[in-house]
């Protein structure tokens, strides 16, 4: 049931990234919305399953890019894998806090995608995550603000549950 | 062996993690492969259909807009296309008078706007843009590229009435261009005229064309007037009764020649 709905937080993400993110874009720079799914799958689950979700998302991405194959799953699982620590930590409790692990984690990710896809010109990579990766992982982090705000007030004002 | 799982449990993200890099690293150093093609195919395969639907459904509010301004602009296009094409009916309107002139060698006529009607059912006069100012004189003649028209009534400083012939008392000396036999071509009612005064015996047939005359000074000689379209020998009657259907169309009447040459005539009328 886990895996079935990953592969449909997953499945949304990655046709909403390549359809209706582009409507969005504020001089061509999309949020990334796999690194957001992928955000919360490792909150909800954990580094295993964010490891092997980031994997398999980030090798079905790289199916679409051929001269790329394994870039995208290579830098996603270590980001599920590194997100994955966050799993029911203390520190991730607020929506500032999850923003800036969330800006960090795309800026983390584009990082590893630049500097490897572009080595070994690790300048032009670093150029690349200035220009691109920067405003990326802050459209991104605005972007989760927004979502985390949400779900934080439906979890306020959702009927109080069965008591001790 | 419990200490075993426990130490697999906990490694298992690293464990894993480390597959997934490896494996990452082998499929960025390995060149493509048939496999890969086929994943490949198969993955855009699947998700292709999806994508085109969300697309589809974006896509229909901006069909949505565009059909809105494909319709405006097909309104518009509509309205260039008709003012063009009234524009190159008056054209050929306009080459079929100058071809007119040519062909029927006036040399003093002058191009008038049709600018108002009768406003009766019978519609027996016109107002016409050209007067005083233009030479224009009472009783001349008034003329298409069809035929006859009419004449000048009445002058004004900048305008002219015309007395159809489609008026009882506009009448036309008329002949037969086939046979030269003469008549009095006067209107009769609807949209066809009668030929009067043809003895019985004379040989008039339907299709045969009418011209003027020429007698009377009033209009030039040769001028079309219209086709016979039913010849009637009655008894006890010493003349036919001929029906003559009229050349112009005096229902749509834009423009018409007023012949100031050869029929001018010195009578002025007041406004």
């Amino acid at each position: 049931m886990k895996a079935l709905r990953m592969v449909l937080i997953f499945g949304v993400a990655l046709v909403l990234q390549s359809t209706l993110v582009r409507l969005v874009a504020i001089e061509s720079i999309q949020p990334d919305l796999i690194l957001l799914a992928l955000f919360f799958v490792a909150l909800m689950e954990g580094s295993y399953p964010a490891t092997i979700a980031g994997f398999c998302v980030g090798l079905v991405q790289d199916l679409y890019a051929p001269q790329t194959l394994g870039l995208n799953a290579l830098s996603k699982s270590l980001i599920g894998f590194a997100l994955g620590f966050c799993h029911r930590g203390v520190f991730v409790e607020g929506l500032i806090p999850r923003s800036l692990i969330l800006f960090a984690a795309v800026l983390l990710h584009d990082l590893v995608y630049f500097i490897i896809s572009l080595w070994p010109d690790i300048g032009a990579g670093l150029g690349r995550v200035a220009v691109v990766g920067f405003p990326t992982a802050l459209y991104t982090a605005i972007l989760g603000y927004v979502i985390f705000y949400f779900l934080h007030r439906k979890e306020q004002f959702q009927p109080l549950q069965d008591g001790p | 062996m419990a200490r075993v799982f426990f130490w697999t449990d906990r490694s298992r993200p690293y464990i894993t993690v480390a597959v997934a890099v490896i494996i990452s690293i082998v499929l960025l150093t390995m060149g493509p492969s048939h496999q890969m093609t086929v994943a490949r195919t198969v993955t855009v395969t699947v998700l292709a259909p999806v994508q085109k639907g969300i697309s589809w459904f974006h896509q229909l509010g901006d069909f949505l807009a565009q059909n809105r301004r494909l319709r405006r602009l097909n309104t518009e296009l509509a309205l260039e296309n008709q003012l063009l094409r009234e524009a190159q009916l008056e054209n050929v309107r306009l080459r079929q008078l100058l071809s007119f002139r040519e062909r029927e060698q006036l040399s003093a006529i002058l191009l008038a706007e049709v600018i108002a009607r009768e406003p009766d059912r019978q519609m027996n006069s016109i107002l016409i843009g050209a007067g005083r100012d233009r030479a224009v004189r009472r009783n001349m003649p008034v003329v298409t590229a069809h035929g006859l028209v009419g004449k000048v009534v009445e002058v004004f400083p900048r305008t002219s009435l015309v007395q159809l012939l489609m008026d009882r008392n506009c009448p036309a000396s008329a002949m037969v261009q086939r046979t030269r036999i003469s008549g009095l071509l006067s209107y009769r009612g609807g949209t066809t005229f009668r030929l009067e005064n043809v003895p019985w015996r004379m040989d008039v047939r339907e299709g045969d064309q009418v011209i003027s005359s020429g007698m009377g000074d009033l209009f030039p000689k040769g001028l079309s007037l219209g086709r016979v379209i039913e010849v009637r020998s009655q008894e006890r009657s010493l003349f036919k009764d001929i029906t003559v259907e009229p050349s112009v169309d005096f229902n749509s009447l834009e423009e018409v020649f007023v012949i100031i040459g050869p029929a001018e005539q010195s009578q002025e009328v007041s406004p």
